[in-house]
């Protein structure tokens, strides 16, 4: 099918695009990548009166580090991520996760801050930026604010942006001594959504877990915080009891729908196996191991 | 697909039924609905907006209860009908008191079918139930007004046969602005190119929200 008919506008900045978001009042969608709003215009299951193309802003793509961050851009293709080494050496979990999502031709286009945007629990990002603890900025016409990321997702496709507002940049903390992080994702084939993912970020004293966070993507509404599992974890020595009492927590804290990428039961199982494996690879990058 | 749970209402029973078998009431929990027109004996008729993220479906509804028995449940079938697809749902609900607040439980079966369930297969559950949360946090926001409402009047079992009217000027007056706004659109969508539309907007939004207001008083 082809979309229903729509305003379309190219701002050339981000204050005119923030105009016309606040002009429109919900009215208006942001045109990024396109890869999730595109295919639901298609199938004409969203009709927004009106896209506001976001591509010809200049200066919303990059991936640095500053002030203890790394900053990405809002424009930044997952392509990008992908291919940068500073994402490679440092931040396991998005260097897995930009290898996972969707297949290479949906990377091209598709954007970070679109995928965090768009606030869809099968979404990757989502699980990757709250196992970091990262930071949403956002450009509204009252200025700019920044959101952390536990307050970020607030329901189903529902995030804590206004209306009005545009999404700019995410931050993440630069990984400190001992830490470090991976995701681990089963797809029924290349390019699906998660039956279930597991994202981990942990911080090693040794043996014993001074810190950690987890996330699950797509066994809940909203993306979600394994808190049972990482209070299963954290300050304790992690063997095998440990990630397999932390699977386990995993698996019964999280709410999955039924559907044909498999039963609640399946996908709470596949949880605690993901779990225990993401965890196991985070530990072997913080202590100097395999990557 | 089944879908079931309970909820607690801020208020008791008695006042959680009458709620649930008023249409204007049912109106506010069936979601986007604007008003239900009664068709028959406990069969209503609407128009429902259903709303998810960036995915809208507009729907035309049919309302059914059967197996009434106050204050205790009854069985309420809903066939939805619309571009997007089709929902066709039978649940049943009883209400408990637990002290002055109510404990319903519901026990549904749905059918979703056409677009919205071959390409929107695996977000209809979690749909389904987005969508049952935010008609109980309405029909329970209603309750509390209700009670509050009975609270102050001065002589008891005043109101019990009618929605109160602390209650409907609140639910009227966004879905007039809203309603204004609408029909603003449209006409300006069909006359005037885009630089224009936004002052005619405001000019019919201004007109239409004093003809309410004309009619009204």
């Amino acid at each position: 099918m082809i979309p229903g008919s729509f305003d379309y506008h190219s701002p050339a900045t981000v204050d005119d695009a923030v105009a016309l978001l606040d002009r429109l009042g919900g009215e208006g969608k942001v045109l990024a990548g396109g890869h999730s709003l595109v295919p639901a215009m298609r199938f004409r299951l969203a009709s927004p009166a009106a896209l506001i193309d976001i591509n010809g802003i200049a200066g919303l793509s990059y991936i640095r580090v500053q002030n203890d961050q790394l900053v990405i851009g809002a424009v930044t293709r997952e392509a990008e991520v992908e291919r940068s080494q500073l994402v490679h050496q440092k931040f396991g979990a998005l260097a897995d996760a930009s290898r996972v999502i969707a297949d290479p031709l949906v990377r091209n286009r598709g954007t970070v801050g679109g995928n965090l945007a768009h606030a869809d629990p099968a979404n990757d990002h989502p699980a990757v930026m709250l196992a970091y603890g990262a930071e949403v900025v956002a450009k509204g016409p009252g200025g700019t604010r920044v959101i952390p990321i536990d307050e970020f997702f607030v329901g189903l496709f529902e995030s804590a942006l206004a209306a009005n507002e545009l999404l700019v940049e995410v931050r993440v903390p630069l990984p400190g001594a001992g830490q470090a992080s991976a995701y681990q994702k089963l797809e029924r084939k290349v390019g699906d959504y998660a039956i279930s993912a597991v994202a981990a970020n942990i911080t090693m004293a040794g043996d014993v877990c001074s810190a950690v966070r987890i996330a699950l993507t797509n066994v809940s509404p909203v993306p979600m915080r394994a808190r049972q599992a990482e209070g299963a974890l954290v300050g304790r020595r992690i063997d095998e009891s440990t990630l397999e009492a932390a699977g386990r927590a995993a698996a019964a804290e999280c709410d999955p729908s039924p559907d044909l990428r498999g039963s609640i039961e399946y996908k709470r199982d596949i949880t605690r196996v993901l779990l225990g494996r993401a965890v196991r690879r985070a530990i072997a990058r913080a202590t100097g191991g395999a990557a | 697909m089944k879908v079931a749970g309970e909820y607690t209402f801020d208020g008791p029973r008695d006042v959680v039924w009458e709620m649930l078998l008023d249409p204007d009431v049912l109106a506010r929990v069936l979601p986007g609905a604007e008003k239900l027109e009664q068709v028959g004996e406990n069969e209503y008729e609407g128009q429902l907006k259903i709303k998810v993220g960036p995915v809208q479906g507009d729907f035309q509804g049919k309302v059914r209860l059967e197996d009434i028995m106050p204050p205790d449940s009854y069985t309420m079938h809903v066939d939805g009908k619309g571009a997007a697809g089709f929902v066709k749902a039978t649940g049943r609900l009883k209400l408990t008191p637990q002290d002055d607040r109510t404990v319903m439980t519901y026990d549904a079966d749905a059918q979703v079918g056409g677009r919205l369930a071959s390409v929107g297969q695996r977000l209809v559950d979690s749909a389904a139930r987005a969508i049952i949360a935010q008609s109980l946090e309405g029909l329970n926001a209603a309750v509390k007004a209700e009670v509050a409402a009975q609270a102050t009047l001065p002589t008891a079992g005043a109101t019990r046969s009618e929605p109160s009217p602390p209650v409907e000027p609140e639910y009227r007056k966004p879905s007039q602005t809203q309603f204004a706004a609408t029909v603003a659109k449209e006409v300006a969508k069909d006359l005037l190119p885009p630089n224009l539309r936004r002052a005619l907007i405001a000019i019919i939004i201004v007109m239409v929200l004093v003809l309410i207001w004309i009619l009204m008083t």
